[in-house]
């Protein structure tokens, strides 16, 4: 699996350019790797292609770490985006956060730091 | 005067929980919310456990495709330790995920089909729909989740006999459908009560990411079987079935018409059973350590499992992105100027598995 990493303001061009060549959005993965959150995206080259996957690693600081949205470029992204913000306790900018957990519950899928 | 509907959570056209809240302007939908996670079970946090259970904890996910998402478990898992499986296990596997589309298609059709009243026609889809379980319980002990799907390759054979009992299952059923196709596509009323509800564009569909029949009913041939094969279909190649008008009409004619694609695959599967070898599991020598990803055709659509390892018994991350989990943001744009009475119709075209969205 090939993976590239890039920063958020990377990550925004490339979705750009991704949806200009009729790309789809496959999905947002999270993963808590203890220190770091890492947000991958997986997008599949339509009609033909190999499937690419970009990631983004967010450091941890406590909580509300932020995360640049691609809803408003994907809109296949919005479900994604807030189950990776009410998984992992982080701020996905623009989108509200909440989709399948009750407000009660809160970050199940984030770690400890070690 | 605008009035608020609660759409469900519970309602009789769908069998599972999801609240569509409804702003109504007279008989037109004028705005329309979605709210899910009434049957959330926290499963990717529960597959951080010993791998060889999760195939078993998949198959819980969604009661209708057991088989696809145990498939696509075992094949993420396999990536992660770079297993590869025998030829047989994959013809087997191949076999069992075109029985699950055949009653997965047949299930939705009959549902939608009794969402418009005609329930004659979706008790005769049901029938039909019994003889692929029946056949499901002679291959592999179990009507609905068939357990069979271990990492490796499968656990039960499929001998000369069953195979022979297989290839007259094929028969039955493609006259039985045969039957059916023609009563539903020459019928006047279920025609007219379908075509134009519901249109989604192929712009949308391109535009929300929309999979399976959802997609190829609005002209958009994705199908995961074509775009990126796995177990068997490098060999066995698959045109997706495309309709072009994106109505509701479209995404129940291309269920009807993949019924027959699955049989025909079946039918080609089961001579490769004769000279594919004996062994039906490979014992993995590592444990998972590598992160994979992998996807199906499920009978809803594209269904997608991200697996990462660490060195042990237990996995470090599985994600899950399933069929309708994909056509949940296509539900809004459609039912928004509808009328209500189209709103379970609509929704059921979509065939939503709401187990599945919310895991």
């Amino acid at each position: 699996m090939d993976v590239k990493t890039v920063t958020q303001q990377e990550m925004q061009d490339v979705a750009r350019r991704l949806r200009a060549a009729g790309t789809r959005l496959i999905t947002i993965v999270g993963y808590d790797s203890g220190d770091t959150i890492q947000v991958s995206y997986f997008f599949q080259p339509f009609p033909e292609g190999k499937a690419e996957t970009y990631r983004v690693v967010v450091p941890k600081h406590g909580g509300n770490e932020e995360v640049e949205s691609i809803t408003p470029i994907f809109p296949a992204a919005y479900i994604a985006e807030n189950e990776l913000a009410e998984m992992f306790g982080v701020h996905v900018k623009g989108v509200p956060g909440r989709f399948f957990l009750h407000e009660s519950i809160n970050a199940p899928l984030r770690r400890k730091a070690p | 005067m605008k009035t608020t509907i609660q759409f469900g959570p519970q309602h009789p056209v769908w069998v599972e929980p999801l609240r569509l809240k409804l702003t109504m302007d007279g008989e037109i939908v004028k705005d329309c919310e979605l709210e899910a996670g009434f049957c959330h079970r926290g499963l990717e946090k529960k597959f951080e456990w010993d791998y060889n259970k999760g195939a078993y904890l998949s198959e819980r996910i969604c009661g209708i495709c057991t088989q696809h998402h145990s498939t696509c478990y075992c094949t993420a898992v396999e990536g992660t330790m770079g297993l590869e499986i025998p030829r047989r296990a994959a013809v087997i596997r191949t076999i069992m995920l075109e029985l699950e589309r055949l009653h997965s298609h047949l299930l939705a059709i009959g549902l939608t089909l009794e969402s418009i009243g005609f329930e004659n026609l979706f008790m005769l889809c049901f029938r039909n729909r019994e003889i692929v379980l029946d056949m499901f319980e002679r291959t592999t002990g179990n009507r609905v989740l068939h357990g069979i799907n271990i990492v490796g390759g499968v656990i039960r054979n499929i001998g000369p006999e069953m195979a022979k009992e297989l290839e007259d299952f094929c028969d039955i059923m493609e006259k039985r459908c045969l039957d059916l196709k023609d009563m539903i596509l020459k019928s006047y009323t279920i025609r007219e009560r379908m075509q134009g509800v519901g249109v989604m564009s192929e712009q949308l569909a391109r535009d929300l990411c929309v999979v399976g029949p959802v997609a190829r009913g609005s002209n958009v041939p994705y199908d995961i079987r074509a775009v990126a094969p796995y177990v068997l279909y490098n060999e066995i190649k698959v045109k997706p079935i495309v309709e072009t008008s994106g109505d509701c009409w479209a995404r129940s004619v291309v269920r009807v018409r993949e019924l027959f694609q699955s049989i025909d695959i079946i039918r080609q599967c089961i001579p490769l059973l004769a000279d594919a070898g004996e062994d039906i599991f490979a014992k993995s020598k590592t444990l998972p350590e590598k992160e994979y990803f992998t996807r199906v055709e499920a009978p809803r659509g594209e269904l997608f499992y991200y697996a990462k390892g660490k060195k042990s018994k237990e996995m470090d991350r599985i994600k899950v992105r399933t069929s309708t989990y994909g056509n949940g943001p296509g539900f809004v744009p459609l039912i928004k100027g509808s009328h209500l009475a189209d709103v379970g119709l609509i929704t059921i075209t979509f065939d939503p598995c709401i187990g599945c969205f919310d895991r």
